[in-house]
């Protein structure tokens, strides 16, 4: 293993509302780098997909990501920025 | 390629765990030192062989009501995971064994000794056991009956008794053996076993 | 031995073992202790998948994503050393998981937790469902229907090795979890990526997470035609066609033992061995 620097990703959470239920970077992603988490657990109660905030999209894997973008090209409420740290060059 | 499905949400009264006016009413009935204090005049005074026969007598005897009554309050007081059994025997034709009396052993022993869980050893397809390892019944003979007789621990009818009652009350023809004695050891082990014809 | 088998087993295979099936159904509450609050902790929420919150991982993950190497084997060499003492995942190879389901033990299945969080996926009805919960404790599923999102469904023995069986043809590899150290609760259906214990012990080493079969595959390349049915199947990169013999070459030091290539050849080419009588292999989990 060599040192490889990780592209960025950025998701605008305010964007980003209801994942669980849109998940298309999550499907999209050829390495699998996104999670998906409920906000909250009730008893007795499962969590509604369809209500903003109940979950959020994560970062997991970083370290997988190539920056081929797939994921900022399917988000259709354009809440996903992928790029390479700054003084690292494509 | 995204399934729909209404979201799930369960009445918020559902109990999972065992109702107080279960146990206490077992504990009330059934508690090892009351019982043992029954049996103690019957026994104080005897040859231990004597005292042994009666006291095997008197604990069958026990073990019979005493799973009675936890097989008659534990259906009247229900809970969501006894229901939750019952439906998934029902649906998969198997699982009646062993979890049903299971349950009815387990409500028996919380009820009356000094225990938050009972440790069960094996649970399977034709084979149900489990061990006692801090048992009020046996302290309450050796404090009320001596040591002689404690050590043959004639409790040990009341156990199978009760454990063998559990699952025939069910429909099921089992064999019923102690493994391993809280007098020679570390514990009691009771094992059931399914007879298959 | 595994170091499970070296716990847990009893002198044999851990999970043969029935004990390690044995629970409960009910306990009851110890003065002072109070009830599961009505809003459970969510210890996913918004954090790291399961199992990471406290392991260290995503920290390990930022270090190597930002090119310290050094941090990430660090942290990585930390968390295997204390994972050490705890047990974890076995891979099992169907066969086996035949005769685990013969012991009886609910048997239910519902869908994959690590699925739902990596892709998003929902599985609402037994047709879909792929992972499987076992023991006593799924009576009580209804408690939490988000960790049980879809539901359940109990099966009978017969249905769950069909069930099984179904997954594998579909190339998922299987494997037991172990629930809170003394326990089998979990017979998982799983495939990388999407699969947490495989996806670390690969990607980010962490080999405690998951332990490898007891068998390690060989291919017999007097039966092997070389036609590359067995292919694609390998979650671990053990598996691949060598262009010179023109057969099915297997890693054996890549291998986990999984057997989803057995399952899949037609020639019966390929089989299992114990691990623990290949000298080179026998310490290799």
């Amino acid at each position: 293993m060599y040192p490889i620097v990780a592209p960025i990703i950025k998701i605008d959470q305010a964007r980003c509302t209801t994942p669980f239920a849109c998940k298309l970077c999550l499907q999209a992603c050829p390495t699998a780098v996104f999670g998906v988490f409920e906000t909250k657990m009730i008893r007795l109660e499962e969590t509604d997909k369809h209500e903003p905030g109940n979950y959020r999209l994560r970062v997991i894997y970083r370290d997988r990501c190539s920056a081929c973008n797939r994921c900022v090209d399917v988000c259709p409420e354009h809440a996903l920025t992928v790029e390479m740290p700054a003084g690292v060059r494509a | 390629m995204t399934p729909t499905r209404a979201r799930v949400a369960f009445p918020k009264d559902w109990t999972f765990d065992l109702a107080e006016d279960l146990i206490d009413g077992i504990r009330d009935e059934f508690d090892p030192d009351d019982a043992v204090g029954e049996l103690a005049p019957r026994v104080a005074g005897k040859p231990v062989d004597e005292a042994e026969e009666a006291a095997l007598q008197f604990f069958t005897d026990y073990g019979r009501r005493w799973m009675d009554r936890t097989l008659e309050l534990g259906e009247k007081y229900t809970d969501r995971a006894y229901e939750t059994l019952k439906k998934a025997a029902e649906r998969t034709g198997e699982l009646a064994f062993p979890f049903i009396p299971e349950r009815f052993i387990e409500i028996a022993y919380l009820a009356t000794q000094p225990i938050y869980s009972l440790p069960i050893a094996e649970n399977t397809v034709n084979t149900f056991s489990y061990k006692m390892v801090f048992c009020d019944t046996i302290t309450a003979l050796r404090e009320q009956c001596g040591d002689e007789l404690a050590d043959r621990l004639p409790c040990r009818a009341g156990c199978l008794t009760a454990a063998g009652r559990a699952f025939t009350s069910k429909g099921f023809d089992v064999v019923v053996s102690q493994d391993s004695r809280l007098s020679d050891g570390e514990f009691c082990q009771f094992t059931v076993r399914r007879k298959h014809a | 031995m595994c170091r499970m088998c070296d716990s847990l087993g009893g002198g044999d295979t851990w999970y043969l073992n029935p004990k390690n099936y044995s629970n409960r159904m009910y306990k009851l509450r110890e003065p002072g202790k109070r009830p599961t609050e009505a809003l459970g902790n969510s210890p996913n929420a918004g954090a790291a998948p399961q199992g990471q919150t406290r392991s260290g991982l995503p920290e390990a993950i930022e270090a190597k994503a930002n090119g310290d190497l050094d941090t990430f084997n660090k942290i990585i060499g930390d968390m295997n050393q204390r994972a050490l003492m705890r047990p974890g995942g076995q891979v099992v190879p169907l066969h086996e998981v035949m005769e685990v389901l013969d012991m009886g033990m609910p048997v239910a299945a519902m869908m994959c937790i690590c699925r739902k969080n990596t892709r998003a996926c929902e599985e609402c009805s037994v047709s879909e469902y792929s992972c499987m919960g076992l023991g006593t404790g799924m009576f009580k599923w209804e408690r939490w229907p988000e960790r049980y999102k879809g539901g359940v469904e109990f099966l009978s023995t017969k249905q769950a090795k069909e069930w099984v069986e179904y997954w594998d043809k579909k190339g998922m590899m299987h494997m037991l979890m172990q629930e809170g150290g003394d326990f089998i609760g979990g017979l998982c259906n799983c495939d990388y990526p999407d699969c947490g214990p495989i996806r670390h012990r690969i990607d980010y080493g962490l080999y405690a997470q998951l332990v490898k079969s007891e068998y390690v595959c060989f291919v017999d390349w007097e039966k092997c035609n070389g036609c590359g049915d067995c292919l694609g199947r390998c979650h671990y990169n053990a598996l691949k066609f060598e262009a010179t013999m023109e057969k099915a070459h297997i890693d054996q030091f890549n291998c986990f033992g999984c057997g989803l290539c057995e399952t899949a050849c037609p020639r019966d080419a390929i089989s299992y061995f114990d691990r623990k009588k290949i000298p080179g292999l026998a310490n290799v989990w």
